[in-house]
């Protein structure tokens, strides 16, 4: 099955590609494929902060997408459709790690209106490689949100979602999507001027 | 939109974040992936299509997450032989008790009349002879009516041709004696002295007289003939009256004499 998008199926729509592809036509799977795969990619390494997950997780959404084409329907676009496979995935991921590696505030007490949660002392070497750098920050401020606010804020200011959108792919009313996304900047500002005071000082 | 506004250096530094691209190898690995999937599919639908293809018992005994089925599906075969043999052999021995009754009732009611002839038979060959006679003639006469107004019909009640044949038997055994006075004792043996035997009687008189009339006692005889019989039936009536006077009268002296004399 050679994966070589064909130059007519780049002006054809993502809906269009995935109904050609729901008759099993493998080009316009191709076609997606080179659409989505870096923002699936960004996505998920953004919401899960580990590039080898994100790939692996973007590979996963691909090969749901290929098993699973008969249950797209036309009611949804195809982004929304595919991001929530991509945000299920990278969900699974994340509770599968958080039981290995991190360790939460939240579980101490039953508190759950804690809005941030703070990353494990452990330090891979990717990290302190760029640890120099203020990506590096931004994105230990983006995990340490709760998991809640980081979906909504990836969604909207990194992938440049709409609201509505956002509310499908979370399943979500779209009150609950703004005020989560304003919680979510909140508290980024908060802990990102925490983070620049330290350095400063 | 104000809050968008309120957060503006956020989402900049958001936006400003460096976009991470899918690696080199991301295609070739989820080509490698997909294809994996594929054979993963095709190797299962091989195994159901094989199971499918195995046949009942074989999917059933092959699998091994069901052992004790081999042992206990054996059993439960053996039952139920043991138990279909033992009802078709019970149901086939009813049947065949019901046949045999039946038979033996129906047997039973045809042999009846003939093991007392065969009982018969044993006494006189001669009487037997002489009782097949008036059968025989019975024919004739059966004949004979056809051209008159009588007609007797060939399957007659059982029970009347047992009585046929046993009165029949009756004058056979007086006729050894003597032909003249068969009709006498028959009469006597009869009890000539009630009326009610009168009628029974009448056919057994016939029979004593004539041969072809003898096996004939049924009431439908025609008027004729019917008319001769009752005449001599009157006339004999009249003669055991005259014998009966007779023997009372012999003495139990005479008697003695008699004995004496067939002594010597």
């Amino acid at each position: 099955m050679p994966i070589n998008p064909n130059s007519d199926y780049k002006k054809l729509t993502d809906e269009e590609l995935i109904l050609l592809f729901q008759r099993d036509d493998v080009n316009s799977f191709n076609e997606l494929v080179h659409r989505y795969k870096d923002k699936i990619v960004n996505f998920l390494y953004r919401y899960t902060g580990s590039r080898e997950d994100a790939e692996d997780l973007a590979q996963d959404a691909f090969l749901r997408l290929y098993k699973s084409k008969h249950l797209y329907r036309e009611i949804a676009k195809f982004s929304t459709w595919f991001y929530t496979i991509a945000i299920n995935l990278g969900k699974t991921s994340l509770n599968k790690k958080k039981k290995k590696k991190t360790f939460s505030i939240n579980n101490f007490g039953e508190d759950e209106e804690k809005d941030y949660e703070l990353p494990s002392d452990v330090i891979s070497p990717e990290e302190s490689a760029n640890a120099a750098s203020e990506n590096y920050y931004i994105q230990k401020a983006i995990e340490s949100l709760n998991d809640k606010f980081r979906q909504v804020i990836v969604l909207r200011d990194i992938e440049d979602l709409d609201y509505e959108e956002i509310a499908q792919v979370t399943n979500l009313p779209l009150g609950t999507v703004k005020s989560r996304i304003n919680r979510g900047r909140e508290c980024l500002k908060e802990m990102l001027a925490h983070i620049y005071k330290e350095k400063n000082s | 939109m104000e809050n968008e506004e309120k957060y503006t250096d956020i989402r900049d530094k958001l936006r400003s974040l460096e976009q991470i691209k899918a690696g080199d190898n991301f295609v070739h690995n989820l080509h490698h992936k997909i294809v994996e999937m594929e054979s993963e599919k095709r190797h299962e639908h091989a195994i159901k299509f094989d199971e499918g293809r195995r046949g009942f018992l074989k999917n059933l005994f092959a699998n091994r997450q069901f052992p004790w089925l081999i042992p206990a599906a054996g059993f439960t075969v053996l039952i139920f032989f043991v138990f279909y043999i033992t009802f078709m052999n019970k149901n086939l021995s009813d049947k065949n008790e019901g046949l045999f009754s039946s038979d033996k009732q129906e047997t039973g009611q045809q042999n009846q009349p003939l093991t007392k002839q065969e009982e018969t038979k044993p006494v006189s060959p001669s009487v037997t002879s002489e009782t097949e006679k008036p059968l025989t003639d019975q024919g004739k006469v059966t004949d004979k009516d056809l051209s008159g107004n009588f007609r007797s019909d060939d399957k007659s009640d059982p029970i009347e041709e047992k009585r046929k044949i046993e009165t029949s038997d009756i004058p056979k055994l007086y006729k050894d004696d003597d032909a003249g006075t068969d009709v006498e004792k028959s009469v006597e043996n009869n009890g000539m002295v009630g009326e009610e035997s009168q009628s029974s009687s009448e056919g057994e008189i016939t029979t004593g007289i004539t041969g072809d009339e003898k096996t004939d006692p049924s009431p439908k005889v025609s008027e004729p003939e019917d008319n001769v019989s009752r005449g001599i039936l009157k006339k004999e009536l009249k003669k055991p009256s005259r014998l009966k006077e007779k023997i009372d009268s012999l003495s139990k002296i005479d008697l003695e004499k008699i004995r004496k004399e067939i002594l010597k």
